[in-house]
């Protein structure tokens, strides 16, 4: 008798559960319908998240980013004409960066605008940081979008794609400076 | 010994401030849908149907069990949701860990104030899910 009122118990306990959880995802679920920041349901990532578009504030012109993966950016990587750009603040880079990067930190953008105009506009440009959600490499990428570089390409996997693929890393100051 | 006053008074703070942790992180979430997604994603476990279903839905199950937590009702399958959760939120992390992945836990504040996925962040919800099995062993009497 005992036992049977414990497993009564215990059904009813779970069926609270399922129903807490299907009243509370119904009413998120309608909630992102109306929401400003939804999420957009389905089953391919929105376009936006994987190519890393945003609006030219000055044009008005839609800007795309394309992403490319650790393979891509190694071939790129072995022929010319490609600069790669570490987009971390310089502590980061020192303490291990992608070989021949330059560092460019995003939060001190304006510091290396000289070194930026000094790179010719049609050379590539990869971008990395740290990995997803790459936040910097992105933005660094969008500005260089603006500065009217002709080829510019986001590693978004980043550093810890790079390093989970045991990839060289260096450590230390560029050129040794 | 505790006595049975003290003891009442220990499982309604451990309660309350269990539903408090909850609703705090429901609420960054519900704000931002988008971004809530867009950290779930960077564990590289879920196709984005699930994540976008569980970034639109999870944060209100949370709130919801919290809101349940402070109210006193239906206490056992409400601590048993967040122990469920918690369980899935550590496992989450230690893969992210192991995967080496230096990603935002997705846990309270997102985005550029989100934390990163660390072994802290691992101790903390394993406090949480310690919490809330208190609740769920010493919520059985309010099972009608």
């Amino acid at each position: 008798m005992n036992r049977r009122v414990q497993f009564l118990s215990s059904k009813s306990m779970l069926i609270r559960a399922v129903l807490i959880i299907i009243a509370c995802g119904i009413i998120g679920l309608l909630v992102n319908a109306f929401h400003p920041q939804k999420v957009r349901l389905g089953f391919h990532r929105p376009d936006s998240s994987a190519t890393g578009a945003q609006e030219d504030d000055s044009t008005g012109e839609q800007l795309q980013v394309t992403r490319i993966d650790r393979s891509q950016l190694k071939s790129l990587l072995a022929g010319p004409d490609i600069v790669l750009l570490d987009a971390r603040i310089p502590e980061a880079y020192i303490a291990g960066h992608i070989p021949d990067a330059i560092n460019i930190p995003w939060d001190m953008l304006g510091e290396y605008y000289s070194a930026l105009n000094s790179i010719p506009r049609e050379i590539g440009i990869i971008t990395y940081c740290d990995g997803p959600p790459c936040e910097t490499a992105e933005q660094l990428a969008m500005e260089l979008k603006k500065l009217n570089f002709q080829k510019v390409l986001l590693y978004y996997d980043g550093l810890d794609d790079w390093k989970a693929a045991r990839e060289e890393i260096r450590e230390g100051p560029e050129h040794g400076e | 010994m505790v006595n049975e006053k003290q003891m009442t008074i220990i499982n309604l703070a451990v309660r309350l401030i269990l539903a408090a942790i909850f609703i705090y992180a429901a609420i960054g979430k519900i704000i931002n849908p988008a971004l809530f997604a867009r950290e779930i994603d960077n564990y590289r476990l879920l196709p984005w149907l699930l994540v976008s279903l569980l970034a639109a839905s999870l944060p209100w199950v949370e709130l919801g069990c919290g809101l349940l937590l402070i109210a006193g009702r239906w206490l056992r399958p409400a601590a048993l949701i967040l122990i469920a959760l918690n369980v899935v939120f550590i496992l989450a992390m230690a893969s992210a860990l192991l995967r080496g992945l230096n990603i935002n836990c997705g846990c309270f504040s997102l985005g550029e104030k989100g934390s990163q996925v660390g072994l802290l962040r691992i101790v903390e919800d394993l406090v949480f899910l310690g919490m809330a099995v208190w609740v769920y062993w010493k919520g059985e009497r309010n099972i009608k």
